[in-house]
């Protein structure tokens, strides 16, 4: 890990060298932020259609059932890894 | 998203989910308009805003707020500026080098940031932006390339333990509720599967529910941390403990108001082109079904 973080850091912070204790927590939270990287995309064919292409319509609770009918639908979720944009942290929710 | 996973409310509504996890949001938003995905949690940025606008997929619910005592984003500053006193007040941010998410004219961190500096009577020129992710702004901030940034968790509470950086304010103290992340849908899910997207959303609500129970109750909170450490990369449990807990709305719906604000920032900087019509990409009848079903969230 820390063959690959140092040079990294120092080519971030724009110096030759890194203080012993600053380049040991450094070190440390790359060690974080590489355990933070997201798996690799994964893409599998298409879930099936409902049967429907009529427009997107949402009918009242009192019409759908309380219950799920039917067979079980698969949804597939794209999610944002923590190194990205603000909003990815709410990933973890 | 991920408590409901491990819970099985998914499951009760009869869905399987299949969490693609992709390293930012430029690789996502194809996905979801190609319909690789039916849904997606994406970042707020001029660029999700403006494909939305094209009506490749309608923004559905909120997933990432800045609710009040929710900064998991947060302004931090070096801790040498601190110790030195360089650092003491806010109006000390003249003159420092401030890190941002790209792009930076066109991200929620910026709109943040102006409202930010107009409060202070400062402006952009006053301070030095530096575009770098939250992945390298620790090391930038330890190696002293940057002296000032808004960081996310959990970078904020790790950067914190090691003596690298300090919390000044979380950024709901600056723009509170400020919207950082939003559920989508793929407008061919919405369109081949409109059942499914009404109860994805039940068990979505339910699953935000349970996470605000755990983080700002206490309720269940083993449970539900043990559900995030074996869904995300965070593998601490006691990191837990210390992060601040992202924000998000229990009744679902996006702060329109909010995002205006948003977009009005991106077209003054240019990052947006043409106007938005809000009410035409956000699609709340989800939510109100949801919400039909489950009630207003009255805590645990």
């Amino acid at each position: 890990m820390s063959q690959l973080a140092v040079p990294s850091l120092l080519r971030l912070t724009g110096r030759r060298a890194l203080p012993g204790p600053l380049a040991l927590a450094a070190i440390a939270l790359v060690g974080l932020l590489a355990g933070c990287a997201p798996a690799p995309v994964t893409l599998s064919k298409p879930a099936p259609a409902e049967g429907s292409t009529a427009p997107a319509t949402v009918p009242t609770a009192a019409a759908a059932p309380s219950q799920p009918a039917g067979p079980t639908r698969t949804v597939r979720v794209a999610l944002q890894g923590s190194l990205a944009t603000p909003g990815c942290s709410s990933a973890w929710s | 998203m991920l408590v409901g996973l491990e819970l099985g409310y998914y499951r009760e509504q009869g869905i399987e989910i299949e969490a693609l996890y992709v390293r930012a949001l430029p690789d996502m938003l194809p996905m979801l308009i190609a319909g690789q995905v039916e849904a997606a949690g994406v970042g707020i940025n001029a660029g999700t805003l403006n494909a939305a606008g094209r009506q490749a997929f309608k923004l559905v619910a909120d997933k990432g707020s800045l609710t009040p005592g929710h900064g998991y984003l947060a302004w931090v500053v070096r801790q040498e500026l601190a110790d030195s006193g360089r650092f003491r007040r806010d109006t000390d941010l003249r003159g420092l080098r401030f890190g941002i998410t790209p792009p930076v004219e066109a991200t929620q961190s910026m709109v943040a940031l102006q409202r930010l500096l107009d409060s202070l009577g400062l402006r952009p020129s006053d301070v030095e932006l530096q575009a770098m992710p939250f992945g390298d702004m620790p090391a930038a901030l330890t190696g002293g390339a940057i002296d000032t940034a808004f960081l996310s968790e959990p970078f904020v509470t790790a950067g914190e333990q090691h003596g690298i950086l300090m919390r000044w304010r979380g950024v709901d103290t600056i723009y509170p509720n400020l919207p950082l992340g939003l559920m989508a849908f793929s407008t061919r899910f919405l369109e081949e599967q409109p059942d499914t997207a009404r109860r994805f959303l039940v068990a979505y609500l339910r699953s935000v529910r349970r996470y605000l129970d755990a983080m700002d109750y206490g309720r269940d909170r083993e449970a539900v941390v043990a559900a995030l450490t074996r869904h995300t990369e965070v593998k601490d449990p006691a990191l837990y403990e210390r992060m601040v807990p992202a924000g998000l709305n229990p009744d679902g719906r996006i702060d329109l108001a909010a995002l205006a604000g948003s977009v009005e920032v991106y077209r003054a900087n240019g990052a947006l082109a043409e106007m938005l019509d809000l009410n035409a990409i956000v699609d709340h009848r989800y939510v109100d079904y949801a919400l039909e079903r489950l009630g207003p969230y009255r805590g645990p």
